[in-house]
């Protein structure tokens, strides 16, 4: 399975968006200029834009609580999302969700999740649907290492294997739920390991390889097309900052910190493409036209207004 | 006496009930290490060991009813939920176990537990991390449901609580674990189903729960700038609720404004709106009664929404005299 | 429809006014455009016509009750008809508070939906219900303060407190045989009328039997109180000389039927008084001021008033900008002024706004007096008779027509030598009229 030059691009493109775009709002967060907190992905952009880069356009995602990296390579666009954080009118969800439950369901992302497996029931359920309607979309859900432990991915999955659903679960295993860690939460060394469990293929990936997970998500979307039911993908990956903005990260070494990120995704891919023979200074022009894209975006959405609050009622029913 | 913070008397109030009965554990997520999302659990871990301060996967149905089950079997544990929202996944081990448990085996079981968390919105956590809806569990036969609002009650009702031998809901707020008050020392509880009248008034009673309670004092002071004397309840306790307490000052004043954190709409104060109503204070009234509470909408991120969504204290103080008029 | 009727605002400035008369009961049918009441504001009287037809259910604002515009006064409705919430009625008291967040009023728009039911009960809250039945007082007889006209306790309350008569068995029977009204009888709360209070009051009664007495209210009590004020914070002088009224005289006959030509009003000394004056302001502005505790403010407009003295009281209409009108313009404005003055149908906008006055009782005999100043004015001149005297001039003894000018100084603006010399200007100005030209 070789990949055309223009996905390459496109990937790599993504996960520079990503990481400028979580930098970008860390920044803001220690300027104070966004309320709440953030659950940042920093680290972690192939598993995101390599399983997103196997979809088609038509095809459905949902997200979790650290969720910007899924949203943006599923085609969530800059400004809005600043916006959102920015609690502003113009944000994909009227300033009203924030963070956490950002979603754009006409470009097929049925939202981030601030409810640790929430978003597991909900990928069945649009599986299903894909399945009543026989429109041949498959969706893609995500989930963290912690949410294996909820029973809510139990019933989802035995549910989605037994119905032979179109979803394929990838578990991005960043090591941690909030504070503990993976092996003291799982009785198996593995979170794929659980596939057996359901009876369906479990697969482990290095999350840090973008076309490594591209493959393996690329097989697993064609089995659920063709009706073979669903797949659990473990991407081993780690997140670099803190689980959400109030962690000071006493639960591991800054030296494992510094080992992971020597492991950086995007530098590999960056050296990878290299040795491929893409050209140096296509690349450092992706760089430079997202760095200028950010900030465009967030000014767009520093200039956006405010939610009015005599609208504040609005959105409740249908 | 001494100012302590909210959050710290209630750590003390787990710490010196673990010290004083060695089946008291605490299980919850990142309770252990990490101190606790909010940090109550700071330092307990170091003093106690993973044996009494026990860190769980992500699984609030595992925590409850992990709870609900070492309860039946003697132990007396306290289940730290996250987020208030989170109980929602607890429900059926809370609700269909641990709140029925005694009266479906004929009296001849016991589930001496708390779980506890914190409700609330103003941090811009939204919709999903910053709820409040404690009048659910109120609902629930069985249950028992507390609302401590200073450091003072916290304290006391914690003890109460883990020495109770029923299931009891343990409901803080996030924006009270940093407020001061004062706290003895040593040991003392403050019993679970009173209300506590946390100034004295004449014109007109507010009840008030849990972060309402500062905010009704608060404009009770800016009313009394203009003549009007206001008393105010801390509720405290939903189950049992002292009506009593409320009643007689309901008689007094004449007049009662019920200020909540929890949507508008089945909220705990329409239970004590009827409660006045039909109690004998109804011949002392000389307004309606009025509640003062959140819209009915989930919680926004956007903060501006945020503060608008529940009761401040202009709006209290508005309310208030709407019901002088 | 039921109409509940508010105080009506008469004048730029009128901020309450007085009932002085209802001519309907209630209970009496009323037809739209109906005069109905009077209406007093500052010094004039207004009658009001009805602003639709139908009943007088009820008289809100009682005779000689002062009550703020936009208050409500009256109620119109149909005979049977339920009425109104007072509540509906909007009070200019109400301020425009901060915007307050919309925070939920649901129980109360529950509540409101619930209020449009018509019954017949009388609103009452439980604690009014429960005094008056522990009282046994007819709830129908309390006026509600409360909110949708709502009885509260403290109405039962007050109910009670001024019915309470509490008097001796022998009292009570003297009373009735005499006829006398218990309740007004003053006593201390509490206390019971006794014997001798009766007979203390029949005695009185009979004191009282042959005494007239005029209310203070409306103008009579502005009259009290401006007046009583202006001598309390303007410390009055008073200059006087006489003027050679001769050249006036026959100024006067000769304009006399140009006047009545061009306006079909006759010339007065009172206009040839206001356009001299007016002249002499000019030149002494000082006397044209105000006072405030900060500055004087020397006025810009030079305006005019003439007291006028009616049935009951006086009032000042006033000939704005006097220096920049013709005298026979002068004599139709203030003859149309003082027209309406005596018929009370002056406007409040009339008799504002003045910044000198000018009040004449030489038709009433007077040689000469010592006038109040009508603040916020700083002098008044009060005007003599013409009287045919015998005086001096180079040491001959000549018979001349004199009359007496007295100025009023409030002396915070005016020294003795200021207003000296405006009087001098003044008499110069009426021995010499031809200057009323400059």
């Amino acid at each position: 399975m070789t990949l055309s030059r223009e996905k390459k691009l496109w990937m790599y493109r993504k996960m520079h968006e990503i990481r400028n775009f979580e930098l970008e709002v860390d920044r803001l967060f220690k300027a104070n200029l966004i309320w709440g907190t953030c659950h940042l992905s920093v680290g972690q952009e192939a598993s995101a834009v390599g399983a997103i880069a196997a979809l088609d356009e038509k095809d459905m995602i949902t997200s979790t609580h650290r969720g910007h990296g899924h949203c943006i390579a599923k085609g969530g666009k800059l400004p809005q999302m600043f916006a959102e954080l920015l609690g502003k009118e113009t944000g994909y969800c009227r300033g009203r969700g924030g963070s956490m439950h950002i979603a754009d369901l006409e470009m097929g992302n049925l939202g981030a999740n601030g409810i640790v497996a929430g978003g597991i029931p909900i990928a069945t359920g649009a599986a299903l649907a894909s399945k009543l309607k026989k429109d041949g979309k498959v969706t893609l859900c995500f989930f963290g290492d912690g949410a294996t432990s909820q029973g809510a991915f139990h019933e989802a999955v035995n549910l989605a294997a037994v119905m032979k659903l179109p979803v394929v679960y990838v578990c991005e295993n960043n090591l941690y739920g909030m504070s503990v860690p993976f092996k003291k939460a799982s009785a198996v060394e593995n979170a794929a390991d659980r596939a057996k469990a359901y009876n369906i293929p479990g697969i482990i990936v290095d999350g840090n390889d973008v076309e490594a997970v591209y493959n393996v998500v690329k097989e697993a979307v064609e089995r659920a097309r063709k009706g073979e039911g669903p797949s659990l993908i473990e991407a081993k990956t780690y997140r670099w900052l803190g689980h959400s903005k109030s962690d000071p990260r006493v639960y591991r070494t800054r030296e494992e910190e510094e080992e992971w990120k020597q492991k950086c995704p995007i530098k590999r891919y960056r050296q990878q493409l290299i040795s491929e023979g893409i050209e140096e200074e296509v690349l450092n022009k992706i760089e430079k036209e997202v760095e200028d894209e950010i900030k465009k975006a967030l000014e767009y959405a520093q200039n956006s207004p405010e939610p009015k609050v005599e609208e504040i009622m609005e959105g409740v029913y249908a | 006496m001494a100012e302590k913070l909210y959050i710290e008397a209630l750590r003390e109030g787990l710490r010196e009930e673990m010290l004083r009965d060695e089946n008291v554990f605490i299980i919850g997520e990142d309770v252990g290490l990490y101190g606790g999302a909010f940090g109550v659990t700071k330092g307990l871990f170091q003093e106690f060991g993973e044996n009494r301060i026990i860190d769980t996967p992500i699984s609030e149905a595992a925590i409850a009813g992990a709870a609900v089950g070492a309860a039946l079997c003697g132990m007396r544990p306290v289940a730290e939920i996250m987020f208030f929202d989170f109980f929602t996944i607890a429900m059926d081990q809370l609700v269909n176990q641990g709140a029925k448990n005694r009266y479906m085996f004929g009296g001849k079981a016991k589930v001496p537990m708390v779980i506890r968390g914190p409700m609330g919105c103003g941090t811009g956590a939204a919709a999903q991390h910053s709820q409040s809806f404690p009048a659910v569990f109120a609902h629930f036969p069985g249950l028992k449901v507390v609302m401590p609002s200073t450091p003072y009650d916290v304290k006391g009702l914690i003890k109460s609580a883990i020495r109770d031998n029923n299931p009891v809901v343990f409901v803080e707020h996030k924006l009270l674990y940093w407020t001061k008050g004062e706290v003895p020392e040593g040991d003392y509880t403050v019993p679970i189903g009173k209300a506590d009248v946390k100034r004295d008034g004449k014109d007109i009673t507010i009840v008030a729960g849990s972060i309402m309670v500062p905010r009704a004092l608060e404009a009770a002071q800016k009313l009394e700038e203009d003549g009007i004397d206001v008393e105010v309840i801390d509720i405290r306790s939903l189950k049992p609720l002292d009506l009593h307490t409320v009643v007689s000052s309901v008689k007094k004043t004449g007049r009662v404004l019920i200020v909540e954190d929890d949507p508008i709409s089945y909220g705990w104060g329409a239970e004590v709106a009827a409660g006045i109503a039909g109690s004998e204070a109804f011949d002392y009234l000389d307004a309606p009664i009025k509640r003062l509470a959140g819209l009915d909408i989930p919680i926004p991120y956007n903060p501006n929404l945020e503060k608008h969504a529940v009761p401040q204290v202009p709006n209290i103080i508005e309310a208030v005299r709407e019901v002088l008029k | 429809m039921a109409t509940i009727v508010k105080m009506p605002k008469l004048g730029t400035t009128m901020t309450e006014g007085t009932i002085i008369k209802w001519l309907k009961s209630e209970g009496d049918p009323v037809k739209k455009g109906e005069i109905y009441v009077e209406i007093q504001t500052d010094k004039v009287n207004i009658e009001d016509e009805a602003e639709t037809s139908g009943v007088l259910r009820k008289i809100i604002a009682k005779e000689g009750e002062t009550v703020k515009v936009g208050d409500p006064i009256a109620i119109i409705a149909e005979e049977d008809e339920e009425l109104p919430d007072l509540e509906n009625v909007d009070n200019i008291s109400t301020q425009s508070q901060e915007k307050s967040p919309p925070v939920s009023q649901q129980q109360e728009d529950k509540t409101e939906a619930v209020k449009q039911t018509i019954s017949d009960k009388i609103k009452a809250s439980p604690a009014a219900k429960r005094v008056a039945r522990e009282n046994q007082i007819d709830l129908s007889n309390v006026i509600p303060s409360g909110p949708n006209g709502r009885i509260v306790e403290k109405d039962v309350l007050s109910y009670i407190q001024e019915h309470k008569v509490k008097a001796t068995p022998v009292a009570k029977k003297i009373a009735i045989e005499r006829q006398v009204d218990l309740k007004a009888i003053q006593k201390s709360p509490g206390q019971r009328i006794t014997k001798q209070d009766l007979e203390d009051q029949i005695i009185q009664d009979v004191d009282n039997a042959v005494d007239n007495t005029i209310p203070v209210i409306g103008m009579r009590k502005i009259i009290a109180d401006s007046m009583t004020y202006s001598k309390k914070v303007a410390p009055h002088i008073y200059l006087s000389l006489e003027v050679d009224m001769s050249k006036v005289i026959d100024l006067r006959e000769r304009l006399i039927p140009l006047v009545q030509a061009q306006h079909d009003v006759k010339l007065s000394y009172n206009h040839i008084l206001i356009k001299a004056a007016a002249t002499a302001l000019r030149l002494n502005p000082l006397i044209n001021s105000s006072f405030t505790e900060e500055k004087i403010i020397l006025k810009q407009h030079i305006n005019i008033g003439l007291a006028v003295a009616l049935k009951d009281g006086l009032i000042v209409p006033v000939i704005k900008d006097a220096d920049k009108k013709g005298l026979a313009f002068i004599a139709k404005e203030t003859e149309e002024l003082i027209q309406k003055a005596k018929s009370k149908k002056l406007l409040p906008d009339e008799y504002h706004g003045g910044t000198f006055t000018i009040t004449n009782l030489g038709m009433f005999d007077i040689e000469s007096f010592c006038a109040i100043i009508n603040q916020p004015e700083a002098a008044i001149l009060a005007v003599g008779k013409i009287i045919k005297k015998p005086v001096v001039i180079d040491d001959e003894i000549t018979i001349k027509p004199m009359m007496n000018l007295t100025l009023s100084c409030d002396h915070r603006v005016i020294d003795g030598a200021v207003g000296a010399k405006f009087l001098q200007n003044l008499k110069q100005i009426l021995e010499e009229p031809i200057n009323m030209l400059l």
